[in-house]
């Protein structure tokens, strides 16, 4: 049941956003928080597939999901982030992908979707 | 909600991350801050891959290969040769290591006090390198960049190769690391190992374990992402140490994390008795949490009493929710 409770949230959230990361990268265009759970949007404007390996949050690995491991050129992903937030709260974020870069996103202010 | 991003350009990744990774679902490791949210999982790098085991390093110590010169005194050769080579440090991301005997940490030197050591060291890496040996020694045998290239030593050259003499004193728990500039890098990519010098009596029977304190920083951002012991973030949560209860555990801890000033070690349900370098007999402390700044080294003692699991882990909490943790199962 988890498992098909993210799929489809992976599936709604990604039909709603647009990429928006900068031409050439990849990066976060949105998070949206739901109670125990993060869902990243992330978009590929580079010429390479990208492959989200790990989750930090505060400086934590954390536990997620996608519905695939690579994103291809100019598509979008959602990433599923199981955290326990807490509302007002802010949250650093990093992507670490395959290749040991990272990718930033900063949550201010935490709040339920 | 309010955020805001940083993007990143990529390169691509290697076929040997590509492999590694599961499918879809990523139990990385540990949810929460601090240890007490970890769930079990399957999650690990597979050793074949890195080509070294962090488990094997533990009970690996390497005496080189032993010969009597004449006056009775004991000889130790060995052969250390730098070389570049992508590693895998937490389950799918890869890393550009610079590795002594294709290995980090990399080969664990082991010698009595008084034996005569002589390590050839070839640079076969990319970058000119040197073996900076802890330890008495002369200067020329140093591995110091300016300091002894009139005898072919100091900075060694890209294909070059150097022998270093010494004796091993004095008995204790060293370490060797390059010294080329710029110094933090060089270490942070791998290039250290440990270096142990037992008294001329020998300590006593004990399960011994290797354990070097390191971390990586895998986007160059002058801040590490992910920590461990012997490399492998949270390898030893899925593979936990196995000792025998009432057993003496001798652990020699290492700390060669760059970039942060401190580490810490800290064993659940029991207390070590603490030996700073391993120089003197007698313990200095009794105690279950051990502060480590660069470079330094101890030797603990323990024994324990009651099978079951107990963690070990940095008590910077930081460094152990990415990934210095691991388990103890002990065992009748």
């Amino acid at each position: 049941v988890k498992g098909a409770v993210v799929a489809l949230t992976i599936a709604a959230v990604a039909t709603a956003c647009g990429g928006g990361a900068g031409d050439g990268e990849f990066g976060v265009t949105h998070a949206t928080l739901t109670p125990g759970r993060i869902v990243l949007v992330v978009a590929n404007h580079s010429k390479d597939d990208a492959r989200v390996a790990q989750v930090i949050v505060n400086d934590a690995f954390v536990d997620f999901r996608t519905s695939r491991n690579d994103v291809p050129p100019g598509d979008i992903e959602a990433i599923v982030v199981f955290y326990p937030w807490i509302e007002g709260e802010s949250y650093d974020l990093e992507l670490l992908t395959a290749t040991g870069a990272t990718v930033g996103y900063e949550i201010e202010e935490a709040e339920a979707a | 909600v309010a955020g805001s991003g940083v993007a990143a350009r990529l390169t691509r990744w290697s076929p040997v991350a590509d492999a590694a990774s599961p499918s879809h679902q990523h139990h990385p490791l540990s949810p929460g801050s601090g240890h007490s949210g970890f769930q079990a999982g399957h999650a690990t790098v597979d050793p074949e891959i890195n080509g070294f085991d962090p488990a094997a390093i533990l009970r690996d110590f390497d005496w080189g290969k032993t010969s009597k010169l004449a006056g009775g005194r004991t000889l130790r050769e060995w052969e250390l040769v730098a070389s570049d080579k992508t590693i895998e440090i937490v389950p799918g991301v890869r890393y550009a290591a610079w590795t002594y005997n294709g290995r980090v940490p990399g080969p664990t030197l082991r010698a009595r006090e008084g034996d005569q050591l002589r390590i050839r060291f070839i640079n076969a890496g990319t970058h000119p390198h040197t073996i900076h040996f802890h330890g008495i020694h002369p200067a020329v045998m140093d591995g110091t960049p300016g300091i002894g290239e009139d005898a072919g030593g100091g900075l060694i050259e890209v294909g070059e190769e150097f022998t270093y003499e010494f004796e091993a004193r004095p008995f204790g728990l060293h370490l060797y690391h390059c010294h080329a500039s710029p110094l933090a890098g060089h270490i942070a990519k791998g290039l250290y190992g440990v270096f142990v010098v037992d008294p001329p009596g020998g300590r006593s029977m004990a399960d011994e374990l290797i354990m070097v304190q390191n971390a990586f920083d895998p986007d160059f951002d002058e801040d590490n992402e992910v920590y461990a012991v012997n490399t492998v973030a949270f390898h030893f949560m899925y593979r936990p140490i196995r000792v025998t209860r009432g057993q003496l555990v001798r652990i020699y801890l290492v700390n060669i994390v760059e970039l942060d000033p401190i580490n810490s070690f800290h064993v659940h349900g029991n207390f070590f008795q603490r030996f700073p370098t391993g120089t003197a007999l007698e313990p200095t402390e009794y105690t279950d949490t051990v502060i480590q700044g660069q470079g330094q080294r101890d030797v603990l003692e323990l024994r324990f009493p009651y099978t079951g699991k107990y963690m070990f882990h940095a008590h910077k909490s930081e460094f152990a929710a990415l990934g210095w943790m691991g388990l103890f199962e002990v065992v009748e």
